[in-house]
């Protein structure tokens, strides 16, 4: 036998998704289900079109999405989450940029008992004082021990520097903004953003059957829905900056480079994704091999491409040893002008190709990888055929047209430049 | 119902292999069974950084992970203080390249001045992200000092010191890696879809020639009964203070595990937990309330973590947790909230069940602490529990003899 000759490699050129059914009820509300775990559960996320975009106060998003268990008006606190609790299910109220979501996770057998609970949650909800100054307390606790971390500060004021301080993805989070909101701003935000409404998209995934649908289509069917508002937040185009910010943790600087790029509608967006993995989307990327993995100068380093609807941005974000904080910086322009200078050499393409390939897999493996990437997608108005079309890219791009994205979408003297340490 | 198939190797490499025909992926998942508590006590945080050093490159292979990535897959690894796991995770077509990549480096690393001192200096700028940059960062290293103080749990896996990590020479890496990183300390799990008849045969190509190694006769230092409570306070440049209890326990193949399971959920996990009504809704002392358990093979401790509302003292808070263990010591646990924690494992376990990933974990961990009864079987040993058994484990641990506590103070509250 000899071990230096890899064995054959196999990658799929197309995927077999699943059958994701999708239906309109009679309220123009949106369902889409996947049936088919092993296990007997069932994963159910609702989406509204809230977040942080939405929101007309700062923090009211964020504080609405944890509030929003702490009464109904037949409910308490206590009984909400005794409920939850009994049926061994979990749920999760989250504020994300736009929109808020709740998730239930349950055993299947479970879930026309925790269905009216849910369904009052998301009628009824009535934000008691008393549970808003806890929660509003428990907060500032929070925020307070974050503006403690390098990484934390830093990303605020990188998003500060892309977005600027007015838009709600850059402002600077403030206890000072969770003291100012009251209970008609969370009942109003409540109203507005954290409610289904006609843009308001159901997903379920598990061991589902016709029964748990018809569960499902009727209790969620009944509800009059609001029309959809169409908030627009005001987004400025930002200068470039650059900020040295001291803090008194100093064994380490938080360090974050980006600038504005391309949203997820764009024509070059699945492209410049597949450059971004390059640079430092994934472990084996050319920032952790340089900076991680030669030099050891960090524990570890990523970029991203933020999708977003009307604008999105690139990110390269890492912590390092203060002593390499300069050094970070150069190697960081020397591998971006690296990509715009040379084209990728044919092996590194490939295994990043093989890589995404299977990265995609695993993204539509099985009904509840599906559904939490489909839930992805569909808050941009897509579906899962994206990932096909994902495929059919990485498999036909090359390295000159690599070459040519870098040179049009990454320019470092352009990027902002946040060092916090 | 799922089977398991299990054989060991003549070299003494354990392997399980399940077949789950639903997913087009595999995890191929090597357990160690060599954590830091195996670490000589000069030497701490040594099998962490193995970890690391494991990625280096081996004999035929020079670069692990973009070898793995060509075949579509990725990988992680983790060390604790009772053993290191590694996985890949990849197109199940493509297993033989898991195969080869996992057995290459069993066979022989790339032992390299240049590589370990990089992985050195990234150990380092992992110890000073985690636990010296960062707020309440040296928590572990606090409480694992209070609670155990001849058992080698008394140093967290990243090590006791950054200096401990600085001095560790090549050859040491190799006397480790001949000692530990032998197939007879080993077991090789994969879950996916493959079937068994076509992955045995590839496992034992890949692995059947490599050498076993010596046979670890290794005790590991007993941790004597402790009979004071014991506290230590500490200040800190922090925003809010903390306050930390933690109760010895016992072992995880003990028959009483899953009853101390059940009682650390009934105590403090989620809002309608014990803990959680009494002293955030009831009295309004803390803002947060947690309990859980170490979850280590050997001497568990169950732990219990509170940060207080504004103008409230640990002191306070420190009592009213006792008076919470107290009435489990003296009141039968109702049916009705047995029933409840037992409906919360049960829902836990069959998402950890959903994922072919998890299962090659678990298969392998059971088999390391030699529970394959345990395997895809937990919900059991949950049913079983009873109040009388609750009451019983109550009694025995919740003493102040057997009670250390950690009151982690912010300078700025004084």
């Amino acid at each position: 036998m000899n071990r230096t000759i890899a064995p054959k490699v196999q990658l799929p050129h197309s995927l077999s998704l699943g059958h994701v059914h999708e239906e309109t009820l009679s309220n123009g509300l949106k369902v889409y289900t996947l049936d088919g775990t092993s296990q007997n559960i069932l994963q159910l996320n609702i989406l509204m079109p809230g977040g942080r975009f939405f929101e007309k106060k700062r923090m009211l998003a964020g504080l609405c999405a944890s509030t929003l268990l702490k009464g109904t008006n037949s409910k308490s606190a206590r009984e909400i989450a005794e409920t939850f609790d009994f049926y061994g299910a979990t749920i999760k109220i989250q504020a994300n940029m736009y929109s808020a979501q709740v998730s239930l996770f349950c055993l299947s057998d479970k879930f026309a008992e925790l269905l009216p609970l849910l369904m009052d949650v998301l009628q009824n909800a009535q934000f008691p004082e008393k549970e808003i100054e806890k929660i509003k307390r428990k907060s500032k606790q929070k925020l307070a021990v974050q503006w403690e971390k390098n990484s934390y500060i830093a990303t605020q004021y990188f998003n500060r520097a892309i977005f600027g301080a007015e838009h709600p993805f850059g402002y600077l989070s403030d206890a000072k903004d969770i003291d100012a909101i009251n209970r008609e701003d969370l009942l109003q935000y409540y109203m507005e953003g954290l409610h289904l409404n006609s843009k308001s998209i159901v997903l379920a995934a598990g061991n589902i059957g016709a029964t748990i649908h018809k569960l499902i289509s009727d209790s969620f069917s009944k509800l009059s829905l609001h029309s959809g508002d169409e908030h627009q937040a005001n987004i400025q185009p930002q200068e470039p900056d650059f900020k040295e910010i001291t803090s008194k943790n100093a064994l380490q600087s938080a360090i974050r480079i980006g600038m504005p790029s391309i949203n997820i509608y764009h024509k070059d967006f699945e492209n410049l994704q597949i450059l971004n993995t390059v640079l430092g989307g994934y472990f084996g990327s050319r920032l952790m091999s340089n900076i991680r993995e030669e030099k050891g100068y960090t524990y570890g380093i990523y970029s991203f491409l933020n999708p977003l609807m009307d604008t999105g941005y690139f990110c390269i974000a890492t912590e390092v040893g203060n002593q390499y904080k300069n050094a970070t910086i150069s190697e960081i322009e020397k591998e971006i002008n690296r990509l715009k200078n040379e084209e990728i050499p044919a092996a590194e393409l490939a295994m990043v190709k093989n890589y995404m390939i299977g990265q995609i897999m695993k993204s539509a493996d099985g009904p509840l990888s599906m559904i939490s990437t489909l839930k992805n997608f569909v808050i941009f108005g897509l579906d899962l055929d994206v990932l096909n079309k994902q495929l059919e890219n990485i498999h036909a791009i090359d390295a000159k047209q690599l070459q040519e994205l870098a040179q049009q979408y990454l320019n470092f003297d352009k990027m902002t430049k946040i060092v916090a340490g | 119902m799922t089977t398991v198939e299990e054989f060991v190797l003549p070299n003494g490499l354990t392997v399980l292999v399940e077949e789950i025909d639903s997913t087009p992926l595999v995890t191929l998942n090597m357990l160690y069974k060599v954590g830091s508590k195996h670490e000589n006590p000069e030497k701490t945080g040594f099998a962490h950084l193995f970890e690391h050093f494991m990625f280096e490159g081996s004999k035929n292979i020079p670069h692990f992970d973009s070898t793995l990535q060509v075949a579509g897959g990725d990988n992680n690894a983790f060390t604790t203080v009772d053993l290191t796991n590694y996985y890949e995770t990849l197109p199940a077509i493509n297993i033989e390249t898991a195969l080869w990549l996992e057995s290459d480096r069993m066979l022989e690393l790339d032992f390299n001045q240049q590589s370990l001192d990089t992985q050195i200096s990234v150990v380092c700028e992992e110890f000073k992200q985690n636990y010296l940059n960062k707020p309440f960062g040296d928590v572990w290293h606090l409480l694992m000092d209070l609670c155990y103080k001849s058992h080698p749990y008394r140093w967290p896996t990243i090590g006791l010191k950054l200096e401990h990590v600085e001095h560790i020479t090549l050859q040491e890496t190799k006397d480790f890696f001949y000692t530990y990183y032998r197939p007879n300390n080993a077991i090789l799990s994969i879950a996916g879809g493959v079937k068994s008849a076509d992955v045995i045969p590839l496992v034992e190509k890949w692995f059947g020639d490599i050498p076993a190694g010596p046979s670890i006769e290794q005790p590991i230092k007993e941790e004597d009964k402790q009979t004071h409570g014991r506290t230590k306070e500490v200040t800190r440049d922090v925003p809010s203070s903390v306050i930390y209890k933690a109760y010895h326990c016992f072992n995880r193949t003990h028959a009483d595990y899953y009853a101390l399971d059940v009682i650390t959920e009934i105590l403090g996990t989620g809002d309608s937990s014990r803990l959680y009504k009494y002293l955030v809704d009831d009295l309004g002392l803390c803002t947060e309330i947690d309990a859980y358990l170490s979850g280590t093979d050997e001497h568990n401790l169950l732990i219990i973590e509170a940060k207080p509302e504004d103008g409230i003292s640990l002191q306070q808070i420190d009592a009213a947790i006792i008076s919470v263990l107290n009435d489990l010591q003296e009141t039968l646990v109702e049916k009705r909230e047995l029933e409840k924690v037992i409906n919360k494992a049960c829902n836990y376990l069959a998402f950890t069940n959903e994922s072919h990933q998890s299962k090659a974990f678990n298969m392998a961990y059971f088999k390391s602490i030699n529970s394959m009864h345990l395997y895809n079987n937990e919900q059991t040993f949950y049913h079983a529990v009873t109040p009388k058994q609750i009451k019983r484990i109550a009694e025995s641990i919740f003493t102040e003899a057997n009670s250390n506590t950690l009151y982690y103070n912010a300078s700025s509250n004084e």
